[in-house]
């Protein structure tokens, strides 16, 4: 009964903050993840409920996740040709995107004296969960400061990304697909797809290229 | 509607295998991520079936919906959060939109260069 509710709670929340942002004129503030998540935190918080028995109440939304992650082939495929046009654009965007949103907040924890598992920690900032947690365990890091890290960089990205990169020029539906997922991995992505298809299939590109190049060169450069 | 319930059944049952095979494996790269792949190589060889572009569009309708478990996950991690607050918080703001911004003007540079930001 209890996991139904916890089902029930998700759907109902994120229908509730659907129509309040769209209401809103699609404001920050109100986009649909931060009213649920918010209220599903402090509700778990601040009572004696048990995270396990929402865990396993909403592992259809993992599923449903994998899904929808498969399913961005259909753009990547659609778009491949515009995508590809510029592989060099590409790839020094995703390295040099990578290089300075993970080595300056790894050089700002170095600088604050941050422990050292703590540090390790942050060099995955930007690939996706699942691929944070398993290259970081074995590097020293700390995989569930990874996961917190990981999550709220993506919904920060998903969040204001689009409004900075329009702010500063950055108005070409590759490029902002390209720094959306190389900065913001899934939740960038979500996002980038509700924006273009082209966008949507360019940020799937770069989240996985970004996550492979990480996981390659990072246990190499850091041992 | 019943060609995206199939799609969506391909979709899901496809990853989910796949997951289970890579987590058994103790694979790095998540199998959503080489599913995406191995899907896009298929509709190169044999174009993209009906019902999985049907599915695609509904699947993306509620992307966001489907984020929210793993962010609630976090409430196990609040204390390792509050520990960290200074440091956690520069990572998951300034230097975030640090990395977007340069990944987003390196790749204009580039594409300016080769006269190729035109759609």
């Amino acid at each position: 009964m209890t996991e139904f509710f916890w089902f029930l709670s998700v759907c109902g929340l994120y229908g509730m903050a659907d129509v309040l942002y769209r209401r809103s004129g699609r404001k920050h503030f109100f986009h649909p993840v931060i009213l649920p998540t918010l209220v599903l935190v402090s509700t778990l918080h601040f009572t004696s409920l048990e995270y396990a028995v929402f865990e396993r109440a909403t592992y259809v939304f993992d599923v449903l996740l994998m899904a929808a992650m498969a399913a961005l082939s259909v753009p990547l495929y659609r778009n491949f040709s515009a995508i590809r046009r510029n592989p060099v654009a590409i790839l020094s965007a995703l390295v040099g995107g990578s290089v300075a949103g993970s080595g300056s907040a790894v050089a700002v924890a170095l600088w604050a004296k941050t422990s050292p598992d703590v540090v390790t920690s942050l060099y995955v900032k930007s690939i996706t969960t699942p691929m944070a947690v398993a290259v970081v365990e074995p590097l020293g890091g700390i995989p569930a400061i990874s996961a917190v890290v990981v999550i709220l960089t993506g919904l920060i990205v998903a969040l204001i990304g689009p409004s900075v990169l329009r702010i500063v020029g950055v108005d070409h539906q590759v490029a902002q697909g390209i720094a959306m997922g190389t900065a913001g991995h899934a939740l960038g992505m979500a996002e980038s797809i509700r924006h273009s298809d082209l966008m949507g299939a360019a940020a799937a590109f770069a989240m996985a290229i970004n996550g492979l190049l990480t996981a390659l060169f990072l246990p190499l450069f850091l041992g | 509607m019943i060609k995206s319930w199939i799609g969506l059944l391909v979709f899901a049952g496809l990853a989910y295998v796949l997951d289970g095979v890579f987590k058994a494996y103790r694979s790095p790269v998540p199998a959503p991520i080489v599913l995406m792949a191995l899907l896009a190589i298929f509709y190169t060889a044999f174009g993209l079936p009906d019902f999985l572009a049907k599915s695609a569009e509904q699947l993306f309708r509620v992307f966001p919906l489907l984020f929210i478990p793993a962010l609630v996950g976090v409430v196990v991690l609040l204390e390792t959060v509050a520990d960290n607050i200074w440091v956690l918080l520069f990572a998951v703001t300034l230097s975030s939109l640090l990395g977007l911004v340069v990944a987003g003007r390196i790749y204009l540079i580039f594409a300016k260069t080769k006269g190729t930001v035109d759609d």
